[in-house]
């Protein structure tokens, strides 16, 4: 593909995102950086020229991160000096407190493809500890543009599930519960009854699929043997 | 299969304008290029059929097997047409046109828009080297290879 | 191969392999097979490269290149990955209209398919 695309400066010209940190998951977030900044969101993306449709992220507010789970005790940051006995390890919790910009940093630098251009995409992404932003300067000087993703703190998504939608959900467990081992029975039965119509109604949808049933060459083979 | 698709445009060489495979195709239907025998220049075509230029537009063509993004003076490169130099053809699979203020999309043809188009060149493309290798078999084949192809001057997009 | 064609092609190879019969030989040869399958390799790595193309732009407008491309096949658009591409990097109201289109379709589709909503 020719790079005269990359020429014009009103395509070409790399911006600048903001994100605050606060209560997103690691992961989460990382996936939307990494992709920022190799410019996977942009049209005129080219794989073999990251460098020229890549974008700088800032992030801030690095130590108000969350993980799932039970990650803070559990997870480790691992690093080898490469003598005997050289391996030293951070837990997670402990990490928070002594580098915050790192766990962020580590998550995103393995969602880059491991290439020489890597080195040079992780230069562009900035992480702050505070809410302070350095590069307000340079992100004015840029020109504006849609494309530009400016997050803000972490907003639970809002769930309201339809009453059709529930009673699929809850389709089966409707019964009252008495100690009574009868009605466990109906219970049981109730589900299975459920479960087993769903699994017709999958079986239906493939031969609509399908269009319709093929012959039956399997019962002749058996013949033969 | 309930799958709303027509017949497999891209397959097909000869333009055929049926929806649905199962129908026959017309055979007096017209192929492209259309080959302008009786040399009228454009304006005569227009006037002759009715046609009217769209201006500051570009329309998708479907040349041959290849699609091509083209607006009034571009040259493209295609597949060898089977027409003198300097003849004026006329383009009749038209994918999409877009102008200023509206496009049109074809499923898949936009009917009644035409592209008008000159004959340039008649040359070969690049020539290729072809090497064939297979290791500890004593297999060595050398063989050359040169497409036939044609220049294409675009001239207007045109409307009923 | 003529050995004149050979140090022809050879020019500006590194070390010997430009100068001595038998290494440029070596060097020409294995580079032609190279050629031969990378002439095979460039439609896949361009398919590729265009289908990120209209990914990337057909998310801008809030879909998916999945259900983009299930939208237009469904209705019959026949304009293949290479113009869609370059539609979507230079004519974005085009490409915009082409996404509003393919939206209007999937509307009456039954959920993940090509088959029209039961109703």
């Amino acid at each position: 593909m020719s790079r005269a695309i990359f020429k014009n400066p009103l395509t070409a010209s790399h911006l600048w995102h903001v994100v605050d940190a606060s209560g997103h998951r690691v992961g989460r977030l990382a996936t939307k950086i990494a992709d920022l900044l190799r410019g996977k969101h942009k049209p005129i993306f080219d794989k073999s020229a990251p460098l020229d449709c890549g974008d700088y992220v800032v992030v801030l507010n690095a130590h108000k991160i969350e993980f799932t789970g039970k990650k803070w005790d559990q997870k480790m940051y691992r690093k080898h000096s490469g003598y005997p006995g050289g391996l030293k390890e951070t837990v997670a919790k402990d990490m928070l407190v002594k580098e915050p910009e790192h766990i962020i940093r580590h998550a995103v630098m393995g969602m880059i493809p491991k290439n020489d251009s890597k080195i040079y995409l992780g230069q562009r992404l900035k992480i702050y500890d505070g809410i302070f932003n350095p590069h307000q300067g340079q992100i004015t000087n840029t020109p504006s543009s849609p494309l530009a993703l400016n997050m803000g703190p972490y907003v639970e998504p809002e769930l309201n599930p339809s009453q059709k939608q529930l009673d699929e959900y809850y389709a089966g467990y409707k019964l009252q519960i008495d100690n009574n081992s009868e009605s466990f029975d109906i219970l049981e039965t109730k589900v299975r009854s459920h479960k087993d119509q769903l699994k017709r109604e999958r079986r239906l949808l493939r031969k609509k699929r399908v269009g319709e049933l093929k012959p039956l060459k399997s019962a002749s083979i058996k013949k033969d043997n | 299969m309930n799958r709303i698709i027509g017949s497999n445009l891209m397959k097909s060489t000869s333009s055929i304008l049926v929806r649905n495979q199962s129908i026959a195709p017309i055979k007096s239907f017209s192929t492209t290029p259309i080959i302008n025998s009786s040399q009228v220049s454009e304006e005569d075509y227009n006037t002759k059929n009715s046609f009217k230029p769209i201006e500051e537009s570009f329309a998708v063509v479907h040349i041959s097997g290849k699609q091509f993004k083209v607006i009034k003076g571009d040259i493209i490169m295609t597949d060898r047409i089977n027409v003198d130099v300097g003849e004026h053809i006329v383009l009749d699979k038209v994918l999409l046109v877009g102008t200023k203020s509206q496009t049109m999309i074809g499923t898949p043809l936009v009917e009644n828009v035409k592209v008008h188009a000159y004959i340039e060149e008649q040359p070969k493309t690049e020539h290729v080297t072809i090497f064939k290798h297979k290791p500890r078999k004593n297999y060595k084949r050398t063989t050359g290879f040169q497409a036939l192809a044609t220049y294409i001057r675009i001239g207007d997009i045109i409307q009923k | 191969m003529n050995i004149d064609k050979i140090f022809k092609l050879a020019k500006g190879f590194y070390g010997r392999s430009k100068n001595c019969k038998s290494l440029a030989r070596e060097r020409v040869e294995k580079g032609l097979e190279y050629n031969y399958v990378s002439r095979k390799l460039k439609k896949r790595d361009f398919r590729q490269f265009w289908i990120q193309r209209i990914n990337a732009g057909s998310r801008i407008h809030g879909l998916t290149y999945n259900d983009f491309s299930r939208g237009l096949t469904a209705s019959d658009v026949q304009i293949n990955r290479k113009i869609l591409s370059e539609l979507a990097v230079s004519e974005p109201y085009s490409f915009k209209s082409l996404v509003d289109h393919s939206k209007n379709i999937l509307s009456h589709l039954h959920k993940n398919t090509y088959s029209p909503k039961e109703i």
